[in-house]
């Protein structure tokens, strides 16, 4: 595996662990530095790109899960291949790319969790309930406030080298 | 050159391959995966911990020093419940009453958390002590004396707490003053909810809940919460009531699991 890929995997690792220990300073709500990582990378490196780092960043969410596997590494999955695809759309360095994509994709993870959750304990789970119930203030302050330092940290860490090595594994754009 | 497509369709098929996986099966990777990476969890969760108790040292000294001052007063309550329950236990057996509070807890393990569910939207607990250390599946767990969730995983040197303020979590519960029984459960944005209260039973902010010890798996009169809010659903024949837990869920550092 050539060195951005690998690069990318291993700042996701870390970042798992930079927000496992980030719960200790903020215990109510932890920023979701994992998604934020996994944006950037796929916002250079395209859909299958994402949908990879997005199928490995899963992985750490479920051993935190209970039940069946695939759930979370599904949703970060989808997460992934969809900024991957937007990579040709949205510039990295704007306001949208660094700021408010995180923070919707955040919001779509957390009611994407919260339907799962309500499709496996209820009979009919509600669409709007779950809309309300997944929507935190702390969550979207979180996530505004830390996604450009993250982005700005792995700007210079990646050095533009992740679009290239993406390019590499046959990325479709 | 990847063809698009065809990734995008073996991932369904590994994602839905995975689904699939029977529940045992699924608990033994889990407990795999988790033991791989229970070291560097807990070197970031240390090096954060340390970081945090430094920057709070001014408000963990006053705490200190809070904590001395209840610690005296709770020894004089609990010289009084202690003489309380002898007498209840000399009353029980003059009565010849089966007990229903269950002996003291046959065993307890103390484990440090190493790791917490990093998503919002599960409260799992990663704990440092396994089946070694004779933690099984479904011990209760708790938090002081107050019961914060139950051994849901367990491997050999790690295992998963799921908390009761996870919205998988179901508990038995009963009201302490009224010995109104219901369910008490976690809800999405954080905190516990006790549903099926009789709309004829009187609850107030500030009632405690304890455990009912139906279903088996926990002991009856553990601490639970106390009520923070009241209500009557539309439509329903009970109320809902949302339920502080006693235990700080979201700073445990050491657990007691116990059976």
């Amino acid at each position: 595996m050539n060195s951005g890929p690998k690069r990318a995997f291993v700042c996701l690792f870390a970042l798992f662990l930079a927000q496992n220990a980030a719960q200790y300073v903020f215990p109510e709500s932890t920023p979701p530095l994992v998604l934020i990582g996994l944006l950037f990378f796929a916002l250079s490196g395209g859909p299958l790109y994402g949908l990879a780092l997005g199928l490995f960043a899963g992985i750490f969410f479920e051993i935190f899960g209970i039940g069946k596997m695939g759930l979370q590494m599904a949703v970060f999955g989808v997460l992934g291949a969809s900024a991957g695809a937007l990579s040709s759309k949205i510039f990295r360095e704007s306001l949208f790319g660094e700021i408010l994509l995180p923070a919707a994709a955040n919001y779509f993870a957390a009611v994407a969790n919260c339907l799962i959750l309500k499709t496996l304990l209820e009979a009919d789970p509600d669409l709007w309930s779950a809309l309300g119930e997944a929507f935190s203030w702390r969550q979207l302050i979180l996530t505004l406030l830390f996604s450009p330092l993250i982005f700005s940290a792995l700007r210079r860490v990646s050095s533009g080298r992740g679009g290239a090595a993406a390019s590499r594994l046959g990325v479709w754009r | 050159m990847l063809k698009p497509n065809r990734v995008f369709f073996a991932a369904a098929v590994f994602l839905l391959a995975l689904a699939a996986v029977p529940l045992p099966q699924t608990a033994g990777i889990r407990s795999f995966v988790t033991s791989l990476l229970k070291t560097p969890i807990l070197l970031s969760k240390t090096a954060a911990q340390t970081a945090a108790d430094l920057v709070r040292f001014r408000e963990n000294a006053a705490e200190n020093r809070r904590l001395t001052e209840a610690l005296g007063r709770a020894r004089t309550t609990e010289f009084r419940a202690r003489e309380a329950f002898l007498e209840n236990e000399r009353l029980t057996r003059i009565l010849g009453l089966k007990q229903a509070v269950p002996p003291p807890l046959k065993r307890a393990v103390t484990a440090r958390v190493i790791g917490r569910s990093p998503s919002t939207w599960n409260r799992v607990l990663l704990i440092d002590k396994g089946t070694r250390d004779g933690i099984h599946v479904n011990m209760p767990v708790l938090s002081g004396l107050s019961l914060a969730g139950k051994i849901i995983e367990s491997g050999p040197t790690a295992s998963k707490v799921l908390l009761v303020s996870d919205p998988n979590s179901r508990v038995g519960v009963m009201l302490q003053s009224s010995r109104h029984q219901g369910i008490l459960y976690g809800v999405f944005s954080g905190g516990c909810r006790m549903k099926y209260i009789p709309v004829s039973a009187a609850v107030a902010p500030g009632d405690t809940v304890e455990t009912a010890g139906f279903g088996g798996f926990f002991p009856k009169g553990l601490a639970v919460g106390t009520v923070r809010r009241v209500w009557k659903e539309p439509g329903q024949i009970y109320q809902v009531a949302d339920v502080d837990p006693l235990a700080d869920l979201a700073r445990l550092e050491e657990v007691l699991c116990v059976e």
